[in-house]
């Protein structure tokens, strides 16, 4: 089954050291969000967004919470405490029409790793 | 060469290919793999580690199948098999819609698809093993003294 040759050293070499790029880049994985919205119906003077926000990484994150712009109305987290790689977050909020563009809010990732993140609605929108 | 045997060094060749791709896509982007191995061994350095030793030992299979190093199909048929424990793991304890991670973000699937895909692959694999076993039989005969 196995044929012995320089080809045999040749090809566990060349796996040992596919192996360890992929363990040192998988070691460097740290937990991290991203958000995907959705515009859920755009009466004429608001749009309501849902926010979805996953954990990547593998790891749970302890919380996290969301910052909108003064002018925008929040329908408020429907999930909150631990945000895990399986269960994600929910938020929902309404934008005026009229409130200036670009729709940035903030997102922050609470725990070991801190992380803000600025989010455009409309770029993250499906 | 024989018709079945070209065959059979086409068919290893080309389950070569898909583990040195599957290996490759991993190390390129290694974040889907992670998460699919997080869910299967506790996440941080055993994770890492697992990774690193997986992805090794499909490029190492790849590699050694495209170079003939390797003979036959029953290593594929092992590391389906250990990729199908893998994945019933998931299935089991999390969800069959989570992503996989087999090829990275180069080919996105869940595992409940992986899972099919890797049963039609190990059975593919098997009857190859058992056609490449026929024909090694096939050839000792006909060479051996006497033999017709």
């Amino acid at each position: 089954m196995l044929r012995r040759g320089p080809f045999l050293w040749t090809c566990i070499a060349l796996g040992c050291a596919l192996g360890v790029v992929a363990g040192v880049r998988a070691s460097a994985v740290e937990p991290h969000l991203s958000a995907t919205t959705y515009r859920l119906m755009q009466p004429e003077s608001f749009t309501v967004w849902t926010i979805q926000v996953a954990v990547r990484g593998g790891r749970p994150v302890e919380r996290v919470s969301v910052e909108f712009p003064g002018d925008w109305v929040a329908g408020g987290p429907t999930y909150s405490g631990v945000v895990t790689p399986d269960q994600g977050a929910k938020f929902q909020v309404q934008v005026p029409n009229d409130a200036k563009r670009p729709w940035v809010f903030r997102m922050r990732q609470h725990g070991d790793a801190e992380r803000t993140y600025e989010v455009d609605l409309e770029e993250a929108a499906k | 060469m024989t018709a079945a045997a070209l065959a059979l060094r086409v068919a290893s060749g080309l389950f070569g290919a898909m583990w040195l791709f599957a290996a490759a896509a991993k190390a390129a982007d290694v974040l889907p793999a992670y998460e699919f191995t997080a869910r299967v061994v506790p996440p941080g350095a055993a994770t890492a580690a697992a990774l690193g030793v997986a992805v090794a030992l499909e490029a190492a299979l790849g590699l050694g199948m495209l170079l003939g190093v390797l003979r036959g199909f029953v290593p594929t048929v092992l590391g389906l098999a250990a990729a199908l424990a893998a994945l019933w793991r998931v299935k089991t304890l999390h969800d069959g819609r989570v992503p996989c991670g087999c090829f990275s973000t180069f080919a996105e699937g869940t595992v409940d698809e992986a899972i099919v895909r890797n049963l039609v692959l190990a059975g593919i694999a098997a009857a190859l093993a058992l056609a490449a076993a026929a024909s090694d039989r096939r050839q000792r005969g006909g060479t051996s003294p006497g033999g017709s």
